[in-house]
This record gives structure tokens, sequence and C-alpha cells, in this order.
């Protein structure tokens, strides 16, 4: 009896929850309409505002820094040290304390989403920089390459793949969790998930099927991003490894 | 502050129609008399009662914690085997743990069964307390579930701003807030946007349009008052979390809905003002 009753039962709510996104229908608690695509684009959009400005600032700050430290070989403690603790906070708590500091709204969940997006590309840009071949970076020099130049011409580019690695996850926590939002004044489609008592259990679904889905779009975008960086050279050295 | 003035205060505050529902274990007659042992005002314990395990639930909020912990707590000094599963969420999963047997009962509100469980609408939940709860108890007894005799105290969702706030604009009623709030700032819950008891209630019934509604948890609805993000916020009347500041004139939403203050018999207070 349950055996058979469970799958029936489980999609039966993934088409009740397919419907939610589809068409608009009553609340649960009455009085107006909820869900369909008008509701679900509104709340992707600002899903997406809120992931994208908090990625962005996330590149902006753990890139520069990574990247100079990776390249001096120096700090590893600061940043893998930073990268670990970081993933270790929770974003409810860190709302919730920025709540009392900053207040709500857009700025406070972009700077405590941040706190996630950091940590991953941080790590990885450090990582990344400071593992490149040390005869390609001699060989530079030898050219008469400056410091920046080889950081940028040379490091940088061959350190594409394990940054944008950290990027991928970045962006991927980052979507996820901006699920929390609207216990902070900005409705994403975290909204479906925190109210149950007016969507039900089928926008609660929708929520997560959207979420999901939002999450692997985000990804196989940024995938396209990484092969669009990655050098020809370092493709091809790839490729060859692999044969 | 001593701790038990603290206390006190904190059950005067409480004004909650609030019925727990479904400790069928309890049994009709020997609750009450084993319980109100009214010259004493403590709760007899009854060594027969170590035969049964009760399990005792609440739904995810402070008002219910505590009042989960003190059903708890009676329970356990009348002699009963207790288990605590506080947190549960809301009243949507503890009726499926409660229809499951994982909890024996839980503290639930008569309008909210009704409303939530039942789908009455607003107006059709009665004014009356007693109506109200023979009117969930009925519903709830279709269901297989036993509805205990209601405390006397409600809580309802009530619009609250700083005092100074209020005094600056000159508000007592929610009614005052008329032509006023399209420049004001409310906070609540996520879902308070759709709620008939929430926002929808104040624009339908009382006309009100706010400049905006800020979203925020349940929790931080007082800090964003403090920091001047909103200027009204929702919260509920038996609230804890209210400070000296923040208090002020407390008003119901929606008339029909909230209006509910149960004044039935309850078995703790005896127990509790001690």
């Amino acid at each position: 009896m349950i055996e058979l009753s469970l799958p029936i039962a489980f999609l039966h709510s993934f088409t009740g929850a397919f419907d939610f996104i589809l068409h608009q229908r009553e609340a649960q608690t009455r009085f107006v309409q909820v869900g369909g695509l008008g509701q679900v684009w509104e709340l992707t959009r600002t899903h997406l505002e809120v992931s994208g400005l908090a990625l962005a600032g996330s590149l902006a700050l753990a890139l520069p820094v990574g990247a100079a430290l990776g390249h001096r070989g120096r700090g590893e403690m600061f940043a893998i040290g930073l990268g670990n603790a970081g993933r270790a906070v929770p974003e409810l708590a860190v709302i919730a304390f920025l709540v009392a500091f900053i207040g709500i709204g857009l700025r406070n969940v972009v700077l405590a989403l941040m706190v996630l997006g950091i940590p991953p590309i941080l790590t990885n840009t450090f990582v990344a920089v400071k593992q490149v071949d040390r005869d390609a970076v001699g060989a530079a020099r030898g050219i008469g390459m400056r410091e920046t130049q080889i950081l940028t011409r040379i490091e940088l580019p061959l350190a594409v793949p394990t940054i944008m690695s950290g990027v991928r996850t970045a962006a991927i926590n980052i979507v996820a969790t901006a699920t929390i939002a609207p216990l902070a004044g900005v409705l994403t489609l975290g909204d479906f998930i925190l109210s149950r008592n007016v969507y039900g259990d089928q926008g609660v679904l929708a929520g997560a099927i959207l979420v999901a889905l939002l999450a692997l779009i985000v990804e196989l975008s940024l995938a396209g991003v990484q092969w669009l960086l990655t050098p020809r050279g370092l493709a091809l050295q790839r490729e060859r490894a692999a044969a | 502050m001593s701790i038990k003035t603290r206390l006190r205060a904190l059950f005067v505050l409480f004004a909650a129609s609030i019925l727990a529902v479904g400790i069928a274990a309890c049994g009709g007659g020997g609750s009450s008399s084993s319980t109100t042992s009214a010259q004493a005002g403590l709760i007899q314990s009854n060594p027969d009662n170590g035969k049964v395990t009760l399990t005792v639930g609440s739904k995810n909020f402070t008002e219910e914690y505590i009042l989960g912990e003190i059903y708890a707590q009676a329970l356990q000094a009348a002699g009963y085997n207790v288990k605590k599963q506080l947190n549960l969420g809301s009243e949507v999963v503890a009726l499926k743990a409660l229809k499951a047997g994982q909890i024996s009962g839980y503290p639930e509100y008569t309008s909210t069964a009704l409303t939530s469980f039942f789908h009455a609408a607003p107006g059709q939940v009665p004014a009356d307390a007693q109506d109200a709860y023979a009117q969930a108890k009925a519903d709830l007894e279709k269901e297989g579930l036993t509805a205990f005799p209601p405390t006397p105290f409600a809580d309802s969702n009530a619009v609250g701003t700083l005092t100074s706030t209020a005094k600056k604009l000159g508000i007592v009623n929610v009614s005052d807030l008329q032509g006023k709030s399209q420049d004001l700032v409310l906070d609540g819950s996520p879902e308070c946007r759709q709620r008939v008891d929430c926002l929808v209630g104040l624009e339908k019934n009382y006309g009100l349009k706010f400049k905006q509604f800020n979203p925020v948890d349940i929790s931080l609805r007082y800090e964003v008052l403090d920091k001047g993000d909103a200027d009204m916020s929702i919260h509920f009347t038996s609230s804890t979390t209210v400070r000296a500041a923040c208090v002020l004139e407390v008003v119901s939403v929606v008339r029909s809905l909230l209006r509910i203050v149960c004044s039935g018999k309850s078995t703790w207070p005896s127990a509790l003002s001690r």
C-alpha cells in the first residue's frame, strides 16, 4: 500500500507544483490570487538581482585579494582559513546580525550573501594563482614582463579553470541561499517556500523546483563563461592529458 | 527586574484563546479532578499516569515554545511520562504530526484551527469565544481529534509602532491610520502580505494603503522598527519581545477574526501564578 501510494502522491505533488507555477490560484489563506507566471517572474527577477549583486560583490572583493596573495605566495593561512571559516557561518545568523546593524533590504541581503560568496572565490583564486607552473612564470619574467603583466597575462589565464570552479560554487551557494531573503525585506523565490500557509504544499514544492532550476541555469551559464575564458593552449593541453 | 516579576509580567501579557488539541490519552474526567486542586494551587501527581507516555508538540515561535513547555511541565507534574517535540513549524506541520501520532497534542488557536484547517472565512468565525471554541471542537471531533478546554487568555495580530511615532502621528486606533498610511512603511512576516488577518485585512476592512510593506522574520520585527526601517509593525498582542520603547496602542487588525477571547476554564494558571 505505502510502496504504491507514495510514488503516486509524489507525482501528484509535482503536477500540482507545475500547475502552481503556470496558473494563478486563490491563496490557502483566501482572498488573494497567488502563483502563476506573473508572480513567478516577479520573484525570479528579484532572486536573480540579489544573487547577481552578491556574486559581483564577492568577485570584486575576493578576486583581487586572492590573486595578489597567490602571486606573492603569501597569506595562505588567511586565504584558506578565511575560506573555511566563511563556509561555516550560518546565513540566517548573518542576516539577523546585519538587520541589527544595517537594517533590512537589498543591501543587507547582498552583504549577507557575500559572506557566502567570498570564501570559495578567495580560496580558489589563491590556490589557482599560486600553483601556476613556475617555469611559465620564470619564462615570462625572463622576457622582461612586469609583475602585473605576469599576473594578468600568465597567471590569471592559466588559473581560469580553478578560479571558475570557485565562482561556480559561490554562485550556486548564493542562488540557493537567496531563498531566505524574504526574512529580511527582499521577496525572492524563497517566499514560496517560507510562506507555506499562503501557498500550500504545492507552492513550497514549486519554489524548491524553481530555485533548483535557477541554480542549474546559473551553473550552466558559468560553465559557458569558463569555456570562453579558458586559454586555447590550456584547453588543448587538458584534452591531450585526457586522451 | 527579578526573574519572578518578569515571569509574572509575561503571564499577564498572555491573552490567547489557545486550546490544546488532541491529548487523547488524558481522557475526559480524570484530568480535571487530578490537576486542579484549588486549595493548594498545585498539580497533584497521580502514580497511575506514569504508565502513559505523552509527546507534547508546539509550533515554531516564542509563544508556542512557552505554551508547549507549560503543558509539558504541567503534565509531568501530574505524573505523566512526557516527551517534547517543540518547534514543529506551522500549524499544517503540527497537524500532520498529530494525525500521524508523532505527537499527542499541541497548543492551537481557535480561530487558526477554524480558518486554516477548516477554511472558515473570517466572517464565519464566531465573534463569541465560547461559540468559536465549540465550533472548532466539533470540527476537530470529525477528524478524530479532541479539543481541550481553552485558556482564559487570547492572542491576536495587532499593529504596533514606537510610542514616539504614535504621538507624532496622533494615532490611537488602527482606523486613525486612514489618510496617513500612504506615507508609512509597515513590516510583518512574509506571509502577512496575503493574509486577511494581516495586510489584506488592513487594506480591505480599513481601506488602508501603506507606502511599502517590508517582509521580515517574525523575530526581527521589533529590530526593524527600532532601526527605523519601518514605521509600523505587525505584532502579536501577547508578544514577549515587545520592549518598553515599542509598546503602544494595540488594536486588532481584523475585528471579526481577532476579537475572539476564550474565557473557558483553564487547568494551568493556578499552578503558574503561584
